[in-house]
């Protein structure tokens, strides 16, 4: 009864989980990349995620704010699955073939390497700051809405927010400046 | 304006989404406050980093793969929930079916036969024996005797076994790991002899172990016990 329940529900709700989920894949695989530092372990990360949801689509198909509630799941699997590993980001992954032909604006050594040591530097937060700095600072969600979207509370946020800025800004701090970047 | 005012609107101050009036008020502060034009400065120059990070994107082939392989594979685990949970049930249901032995204190006082029920069932050449009694007879002596054909693994040159059982009231599951003999698929029926021994009371019984045709099947299969007597279940 309860599969005849779920089969009539998926069809009501008409698209498939690919349909459902393609629109989503870029923003989930960048969002990704900004917790695992290379495109292969974001890759993985979003393959499981994507495996996880296969078994769970009455939720993905009932979910109220789909993108809201895809960045909650990336970031739980991320801080579930990933706590084990306490993998570096892979730094040798930048110049890889696939992220060489990809990266924004990669005709810019100087970009390339800021790009590098931002990187570096998110590997030195942990994964709360990592999220809230890379959505609000980065990606420019709000910390309202991350604190809707995370159901974390605003003042913690901040608070994570903070002590992440200040790491990153004392790791730009040591590195020489534009006019003398060693490339 | 004060230092902790600026502090908590730096973000818009920078980002350009604040009021006139207030921005004024900063820039005010800004030009009398060292330490506050030094931090603005460092925010500014981590903005321009921050900037700099963008994620690759991914392609759409990549994107259909990924999807593929994650459609593959949640289906891959679903089945093999489904296959668990089946196998849960079966395995529930059989054990609630297969009553092997109906066995009582109060049956050792009488002279007329138990009301026994006797059931096994095959599962990776393990019988299982499930003996069910109305009280608890701790310390009770299993004893087995086995005909030619069948053996105890391990034990294989014992024809006669015996042991001391705690049997708990209700049903007890024993498992007997078993060796067929390979000619013992041309035998119809095997009888294996057995009893109970409690508080200087013994019980004997006499366990039927019905085999499949010897014509079909491999040879772990053809030790089919339950059949004929779930049927009376």
């Amino acid at each position: 009864m309860t599969q005849v329940v779920s089969f009539f529900k998926r069809q009501s709700s008409g698209d498939s989980f690919e349909e459902v989920l393609a629109p989503h894949m870029n923003s989930l695989f960048k969002q990704a990349y900004q917790y695992t530092g290379n495109t292969q372990d974001a890759e993985d990360l979003l393959q499981d995620l994507l495996v996880e949801l296969y078994q769970k689509q009455d939720k993905l198909h009932t979910a109220k704010s789909l993108r809201a509630w895809l960045m909650r799941c990336l970031y739980n699997r991320f801080v579930d699955g990933y706590r084990k590993k306490k993998s570096a980001p892979n730094f040798d992954s930048l110049h890889d073939e696939y992220l060489a032909n990809k990266l924004p604006n990669d005709d810019s050594p100087e970009t390339s390497y800021w790009h590098k040591q931002v990187l570096a530097g998110l590997s030195l937060l942990s994964r709360e700051q990592r999220m809230v700095v890379c959505l609000h600072d980065i990606e420019g969600h709000t910390l309202a809405e991350l604190s809707d979207i995370m159901k974390i509370p605003l003042g913690t946020l901040k608070s994570h927010l903070f002590r992440g800025r200040r790491i990153l800004q004392d790791r730009f701090k040591l590195q020489p400046f534009d006019d003398c970047v060693r490339l | 304006m004060k230092c902790n005012e600026l502090n908590n609107l730096i973000d818009d101050y920078i980002a350009g989404q604040i009021e006139a009036g207030v921005e004024k008020q900063i820039s005010d502060h800004l030009t009398v406050c060292i330490d506050c034009r030094e931090r603005v400065r460092q925010y500014k120059e981590y903005f321009v980093r921050m900037a700099t990070f963008n994620a690759p994107n991914l392609d759409s082939g990549r994107s259909a793969r990924i999807l593929r392989l994650a459609v593959e594979e949640g289906e891959k685990r679903i089945a093999a929930k489904k296959h668990k949970l089946s196998f849960m049930r079966g395995f529930a249901a059989a054990s609630i079916l297969a009553v092997a032995l109906l066995f009582g204190v109060n049956t050792l006082n009488t002279s007329n036969p138990p009301s026994e029920i006797v059931s096994m069932y095959d599962w990776e050449r393990d019988i299982s024996l499930v003996i069910h009694v109305p009280n608890d007879m701790d310390g009770a002596l299993l004893v087995l005797d086995l005909p030619d054909d069948i053996s105890i693994r391990g034990l294989e040159y014992l024809a006669h076994i015996e042991w001391p059982v705690d049997l708990k009231k209700g049903s007890n599951v024993i498992t007997l790991p078993i060796n067929i003999e390979p000619y013992a698929e041309y035998a119809e029926q095997l009888t294996l002899a057995a009893s109970i021994e409690y508080k200087d009371k013994k019980r004997d019984f006499m366990l039927d172990i019905s085999l499949a045709s010897p014509q079909t099947g491999k040879h772990s299969q053809l030790f089919d016990a339950s059949a004929a007597l779930f049927n009376n279940v």
